[in-house]
């Protein structure tokens, strides 16, 4: 049995069922993340760790489990979420708890990726990262006005970006809410100038502004790596984020071979994090040089096997079929 | 800067006469003039110095023109040997999850009665999730309707359906109503329709209704070698590298219910009465012309739209020989021209043994 936790619809899910089922694998249990784990157990002493998340599926007969994506859903009764609403905050906490619990019962199978990982924090990869000789960028976390300010002095341009989470839900009202997307953008000079210095607000990540000769995204997995080069240069709205998508004129997306070194010392910055998969993104700067960025474990990664032709979804699929 | 490197998805095919640069990524052909293919190292890069070295006078500017240009279109870029080394050519294997990739199902009396629940069954342990069928008579609404059903709940991922127009069910608003209702149609085309028109633009590839006032009404139709039918992305391109662009996978059931590996040719491996898929693919023969590559294809080996083009097994311009150009191709790759094929005095000798003397078109 092949446990799958992922979302409805995710596609990179879809291409590895379709791989699986070529090579004739039938036990496949896909969780969406809709089941609510109210009515799960999970079970711990001297003999053995069972749980029945996945409804028929005995923890004895896993083969391989794949985190992907998504949570579990927990269910918060209505006379609680009405009547009591400042115990939900409690609630979501245990629930959480819960699910970083069973996510790793869940790694003593042969896996992919756990729920934990989605906790991956921005700034200890970043120290990490610096800490196995990869190149970084010169980075600020602060709330103080001032030492922005002369941060900024010392580049010629800085970007700013969310610290650890860049989608907010934010409610308005029982009926309505709004998504806010915090995405990375250049923080200008004259903006920072008339910050005032008294200002009181979040703390935020800030860093030095790379010039890029192109953007690299690399999926690392259990030792393997899928390096794709992004040429967003060549577009003006790609150009600080890749991410923020051109439609019209998709960016040129190409396989790329990393240098060695900088291959091992990626494998030797996911051990260091203890993530045995995930995207990475760099930056190839015009001098050459390759600096790290970040690395998001539930990453898109049918963009890279389609521009590039790499076997990420059949290889994902052998490993989890003990068969690579 | 001393050399000119495509990106990886922009391929080179060289042609007899010329090359094209097939642009994988965002699906546009290209022209290169043949002196400059030539200079192609690898097919990926062309050396600049030497291209200023062995060319003559004038051809050096012409060439450079032509190299700006597709550095401006984006289709490459200048570049060093060192950095060369970081851009892999790309992968060439063809990654399709699929022991069948598409079905087709012809009927000529608008009835496919055996397209059942067990029949969807054995599509599914073919992985075979792309579906083809093709009314050459005027399909029951409630029998497509449970046609549509039993994919909706399937793992067939869509279905193009063909279909005789006809003016009850355009009144009765029952194509439109199809599109909306069932979402793995990537399209439906009404044939013999008062007018070629897109009705309603679906989006990504899915949900299409056109009528056109061509005449589909027999496997016949089949094979047309056209620029219109080129495809220029990776799995095409991979596909024609390694198997038959056309007959690769693929299975069909032709109007009296044989199961075919095309429903245009002789060979069946069966009735669908009697004899299920994977009996029939087992058959000796059945795949025997999967393995035909383009590269092995007489004439088509040394035209330049080999790698975005389909091909055609079952229609040939020498009946007698299995690798040779399809009869309905009318392109000359040593001259760049495309000509009628079907009055081509070269083709009669086909179009005579096929029986295609009267195209209904």
């Amino acid at each position: 049995m092949i446990v799958i936790h992922s979302q409805q619809d995710e596609s990179t899910t879809d291409d590895v069922l379709d791989w699986l089922y070529y090579f004739g694998m039938e036990q496949v249990k896909r969780v969406n993340g809709t089941n609510p784990i109210n009515a799960k157990a999970l079970r711990i002493n001297n003999h053995t760790q069972h749980s029945n998340l996945f409804d028929d599926a005995e923890s004895s007969a896993i083969n391989a489990y794949w985190y992907r994506r998504g949570h579990l859903a927990c269910e918060i009764s209505e006379p609680i979420k009405l009547g009591y609403s400042g115990f939900v905050t409690y609630f979501e906490k245990e629930y959480d708890h819960l699910t970083k619990g069973i996510s790793q019962v869940f790694k003593q199978y042969r896996n992919i990726n756990s729920f934990e990982d989605t906790g991956t924090n921005k700034l200890t990869n970043l120290a990490v990262a610096a800490g196995v000789d990869l190149l970084i960028p010169d980075t600020l976390v602060t709330a103080d006005v001032k030492a922005i300010k002369a941060f900024s002095a010392i580049y010629p341009r800085i970007i700013t970006k969310a610290i650890g989470h860049n989608r907010i839900t934010a409610t308005i009202d029982d009926n309505s809410y709004i998504n806010i997307a915090v995405d990375t953008a250049i923080f200008d000079q004259d903006k920072i100038n008339a910050l005032p210095e008294e200002n009181n607000f979040l703390p935020a990540v800030f860093q030095e502004y790379l010039e890029k000769k192109y953007e690299l995204r690399i999926f690392y997995f259990h030792g393997q790596v899928y390096s794709m080069a992004i040429f967003s240069q060549l577009n003006e709205a790609t150009k600080v984020d890749f991410r923020k998508h051109d439609t019209e004129t998709p960016n040129r997306c190409v396989p790329y071979q990393l240098p060695e070194d900088i291959e091992k010392k990626l494998g030797r910055f996911m051990q260091h994090i203890a993530m045995n998969s995930g995207s990475i993104d760099m930056v190839v700067t015009p001098s050459g040089e390759h600096v790290f960025l970040e690395v998001n474990p539930v990453g898109q990664l049918q963009w890279l096997s389609a521009n590039c032709n790499y076997p990420i979804e059949r290889e994902i699929a052998k490993f989890l079929l003990h068969d690579s | 800067m001393d050399y000119f490197l495509l990106y990886s998805n922009c391929v080179l095919v060289k042609g007899a006469h010329r090359a094209t640069l097939c642009d994988l990524q965002k699906g546009a052909v290209y022209f290169i003039p043949k002196p400059l293919a030539d200079l192609f190292l690898e097919d990926q890069a062309v050396d600049l110095v030497q291209l200023r070295e062995k060319t003559e006078g004038d051809m050096v500017l012409f060439l450079m023109e032509i190299i700006d240009s597709l550095v401006e279109n984006q289709l490459g870029f200048y570049t060093n040997q060192q950095e060369w080394k970081r851009f892999p050519a790309l992968n060439k294997e063809w990654l399709f999850p699929a022991h069948i990739s598409h079905c087709i199902l012809d009927t000529a009396t608008g009835r496919l009665d055996y397209f059942t629940e067990s029949f969807v069954e054995q599509l599914s342990k073919l992985c075979c999730n792309f579906v083809q069928l093709r009314f050459f008579g005027i399909p029951p609404i409630e029998h497509l309707e449970n046609i549509l059903r039993l994919i909706t709940g399937s793992q067939i991922k869509s279905v193009e359906i063909l279909m005789p127009w006809n003016t009850a069910y355009e009144s009765g608003c029952t194509y439109g109503k199809w599109i909306n209702d069932y979402k793995k149609i990537s399209s439906l085309v009404c044939w013999g329709a008062p007018s070629t028109c897109v009705v309603k633009e679906g989006a990504r590839a899915m949900g299409y209704l056109l009528y056109t006032s061509e005449q589909i009404n027999a496997a016949t139709h089949c094979g047309i070698i056209d620029q219109g039918m080129f495809s220029t992305n990776i799995t095409t391109y991979t596909e024609s590298l390694n198997f038959n662009s056309c007959l690769n996978r693929k299975i069909s059931i032709d109007i009296q219910g044989d199961v075919k590996n095309c429903p245009s040719m002789k060979e069946s491996y069966g009735n669908i009465g009697d004899t299920t898929l994977v009996e029939a693919i087992g058959k000796p023969g059945f795949k025997k012309y999967w393995n035909i590559t383009k590269d092995q294809v007489s004439i088509c080996k040394d035209c330049e739209f080999r790698h975005v083009c389909t091909d055609c097994r079952a229609y040939l311009e020498d009946p007698g020989d299995v690798y040779s150009k399809p009869l309905k191709c009318g392109y000359d790759p040593y001259i760049c021209e495309w000509a009628e094929w079907s009055t081509h005095p070269l083709k009669q000798k086909g179009i005579n043994f096929y029986g295609l003397e009267k195209p209904a078109f």
